[in-house]
C-alpha cells in the first residue's frame, strides 16, 4: 500500500508539472500557427508535445524530489536546463512542431524557451527573498513584543 | 510589608503570600519568586552547577542522549529534556527548531528562507541552525506570519 501511495503521489506531482509545460507548448504552437495564418493544430503534434512534456516532467520529478532545496542544487539545475533544451529543442526540430517558421522565428522560440526557464528560477528566488524579508520582520516584531 | 520567616519541619520550602489585594508590591514579589523558579539549573565540565536565566540561553541541543545548553560564552549540560525546556520556557521565547534543538528566538540575528519549507537561523553567536520542514510552519505561526 505504501508503494502504491508513493507512486500515486508521484503521479499527481508529475501530472501538474506536465500540465504546466504542455499548456505553454500549446500556447506557443497556437500563437505561431495564428501568426502563419493557420487556425488549426495538428493532433499528432499535440500528442507528441504531451508525451515530451510528460517525459520532461518525469525527469524533473526525479531531479527535484519533494523536499529538495531547488535553488541550492546547482548541478541538478544545470542538468535540468540541459534536459529541457535537449527534449524541447530536439522534439521541436526533429518532429517538425513548427513547420514554415523562418530561421529568425526559430531562434526567437529558442530564446523564449531559455527566458522561460530562467524566469522559473527567478520566480523561485524572488519567492524565497520575499519570504526571508517577511520572516525577519516577524522575528523583529516578536523580539520587540516579548 | 511585614516579612516573617518561620523555621518548621517541612518536606520542602514553602512560601505563602498573604494580602487583601494583589497590589504592585505583591506582584513584584510574585514576579521575583517566579523568575527565581524559572532559572535553569545547569552544570559545566567540572560538574559545577549554575543557575541560568532563560534569557542567557542561546540554544540547546541533544547529543548522544545528553542535553547541552549554549550561552554566548559557555556550554553546559542540563537534566531537562528538549521537550521540557520548550514547554517550560516557551513563553520566554524558547522554540523547538528540530528533533535535536531548541532555540531562544530572542537570540536569533536573522532568518533565511531555504526552500523546501526549511528556514536557516543565524544566531547572535554567528552559528547557523536549520529549522526543519516539520517545525518551520510552527515558527511562522509563532512569528505571526
Amino acid at each position: 500500500m505504501e508503494q502504491f501511495n508513493r507512486f500515486y503521489l508521484w503521479g499527481v506531482n508529475t501530472k501538474y508539472r506536465m500540465g504546466l509545460y504542455f499548456s505553454a507548448a500549446v500556447f506557443f504552437k497556437g500563437l505561431v500557427n495564428a501568426l502563419l495564418g493557420l487556425w488549426t493544430v495538428d493532433t499528432l503534434i499535440l500528442l507528441e508535445m504531451l508525451l515530451s512534456c510528460f517525459a520532461f516532467a518525469c525527469m524533473e520529478t526525479a531531479l527535484f524530489p519533494h523536499g529538495k532545496n531547488l535553488l541550492a542544487e546547482k548541478k541538478r539545475v544545470a542538468l535540468w536546463v540541459v534536459l529541457a533544451n535537449v527534449i524541447f529543442l530536439g522534439c521541436g526540430w526533429g518532429l517538425h512542431w513548427f513547420p514554415g517558421v523562418p530561421l529568425w522565428g526559430g531562434l526567437l522560440l529558442v530564446l523564449l524557451l531559455e527566458y522561460a526557464l530562467a524566469a522559473m528560477w527567478y520566480a523561485l528566488w524572488l519567492n524565497e527573498k520575499r519570504d526571508t524579508v517577511a520572516l525577519n520582520q516577524g522575528l523583529r516584531r516578536f523580539q520587540s513584543e516579548h | 510589608m511585614k516579612i516573617t520567616v518561620e523555621h518548621m519541619d517541612l518536606p520542602e520550602n514553602e512560601v505563602i503570600l498573604r494580602c487583601p489585594v494583589l497590589d504592585e508590591e505583591m506582584l513584584g514579589v510574585l514576579s521575583l519568586l517566579r523568575s527565581g523558579l524559572q532559572r535553569l539549573c545547569v552544570w559545566d565540565d567540572s560538574r559545577r552547577t549554575t543557575l541560568l536565566t532563560p534569557n542567557e540561553v542561546v540554544y540547546c541541543e541533544t547529543v548522544d542522549d545528553r542535553v547541552f545548553v549554549y550561552t554566548g560564552q559557555a556550554m553546559y549540560q542540563t537534566a531537562l529534556g528538549l521537550g521540557e525546556l520548550e514547554s517550560r520556557y516557551s513563553g520566554l521565547g524558547f522554540f523547538r527548531a528540530g528533533k535535536s534543538a531548541v532555540v531562544n528566538l530572542h537570540h536569533i540575528r536573522s532568518l533565511v528562507s531555504q526552500g523546501a519549507g526549511r528556514i536557516e537561523a543565524t544566531l547572535v553567536t554567528g552559528e547557523k541552525l536549520m529549522v526543519s520542514r516539520r517545525y518551520a510552519p510552527l515558527l511562522r505561526e509563532r512569528l505571526g506570519l
